[in-house]
């Protein structure tokens, strides 16, 4: 916002087209605040689902994980990703990345020659990966989402702190102006008009 | 070690039992150590095994007795032996891993009652458990064909298939297989 501004009428009604845009765009920036915030607690509690979920799968593996020690096969063959597939989807703004597949390489498994136990470490490596996978994308979304998060509070707090009183205050310094000038000019007609009278009854 | 006759060589192994327990590990690797011709090196008690053994077989069936493996048992050549109790085992041996492929297709198919057909072979558990059943099912079988085997080739064929099946159990590491399944998870 300029420094000096122009104190006249036509300033004035500038200002207070300005003033009604800032304050339509007000609750627009606070709504996306509020979504935005919301998204990003929505992602970060599945987040920390999938976290719970890698935690449980640890867990429940560790009881029976011995069996991998033996190196009977490489276990990243098991579950070898070749794809992660991702649809695009716009939320408040922002394009997201939506998980639709995760698609391993065909893992040749001997069914008579491989110990038995190879199968459960496939099925579980394999869950694993899908889940840190969809970590990695809602980590990146998340990322995205308070990047907007921040520009949107940026937006609302300079409405709200900056650009609205400033307009207001400037506003009300014209409006003080003219009226100054007006009760000038008034004052000043009446003392000629005053001046005259005089001058006639001399 | 005694040498000179098979007996003698039998006499003076460690008794084996279907066990995992630190102390058991210990009687046995402490006894099969003794024997190793360079302690300093580390080998595994079955190649301990082998060596002592070739002192006392004629080549070919030393041959024969270090090529045993608990992975190639069930071969037509080894269900072809002269040798009863290895016929027997990998004729045993070709029957589980069948078995173990139909129950593993079963499940890959995702049918619960075809899957309860099959607890005659396993009771259903966590993977440790089933590959500890399979091979509790190896020992039994060793132990049933052992019957009239005490101190001659065949005799040492069950005590090596025995060892290899502990030494495999033996060799279930939970941090080792732990740190392998993190890593192959946390790498992409």
């Amino acid at each position: 916002m300029a420094d000096k501004i122009l104190m006249n009428k036509n300033t004035l009604a500038a200002l207070k087209n300005e003033l009604k845009e800032y304050e339509a765009a007000l609750p627009v920036f606070e709504m996306k605040e509020q979504q935005l915030k919301e998204a990003v607690q929505n992602v970060e509690t599945s987040i920390q689902r999938l976290q719970k979920a890698i935690a449980a799968t640890n867990q429940q593996v560790q009881s029976w994980s011995s069996v991998m020690a033996e190196q009977t096969i490489d276990l990243s063959a098991l579950a070898k990703v070749q794809a992660v597939n991702t649809d695009q989807r716009e939320l408040t703004g922002v394009t997201i990345e939506v998980f639709r597949e995760l698609t391993f390489e065909d893992a040749e498994v001997d069914l008579f020659d491989t110990p038995l136990w190879i199968d459960s470490a496939m099925e579980v490596l394999r869950d694993q990966k899908t889940n840190r996978t969809l970590i990695d994308i809602e980590q990146k979304n998340l990322a995205l989402l308070q990047e907007e998060l921040a520009e949107a509070r940026r937006m609302k707090n300079a409405l709200k702190e900056v650009f609205i009183p400033e307009t207001k205050d400037n506003i009300r310094k014209i409006i003080i102006y003219l009226g100054d000038v007006e009760r000038l000019a008034i004052g000043c007609a009446k003392l000629v008009k005053k001046k005259k009278q005089e001058k006639s009854l001399l | 070690m005694i040498s000179g006759h098979l007996e003698y060589l039998m006499s003076s192994l460690p008794h084996l039992s279907f066990r995992n327990t630190e102390e058991e590990q210990l009687r046995v690797s402490t006894t099969l150590h003794k024997y190793a011709q360079r302690p300093e090196e580390p080998v595994s008690l079955t190649e301990i095994l082998e060596q002592e053994a070739a002192k006392f077989l004629s080549e070919k069936k030393a041959a024969l007795f270090r090529a045993i493996d608990l992975r190639t048992i069930h071969q037509t050549h080894y269900q072809e032996s002269a040798c009863r109790v290895l016929a027997d085992f990998a004729a045993f041996m070709l029957q589980q891993k069948k078995d173990v492929e139909g129950l593993r297709k079963v499940r890959r198919a995702g049918s619960e009652q075809s899957v309860k057909d099959w607890d005659r072979l396993i009771q259903p558990g966590n993977p440790l458990e089933e590959e500890v059943q399979l091979m509790q099912h190896q020992w039994e079988q060793l132990e049933k064909g052992s019957i009239g085997y005490y101190a001659d080739f065949g005799a040492l064929v069950i005590y090596k298939l025995k060892l290899l099946i502990l030494e495999r159990w033996w060799g279930f590491d939970q941090e080792q297989g732990m740190k392998l399944f993190l890593q192959t998870t946390e790498r992409t």
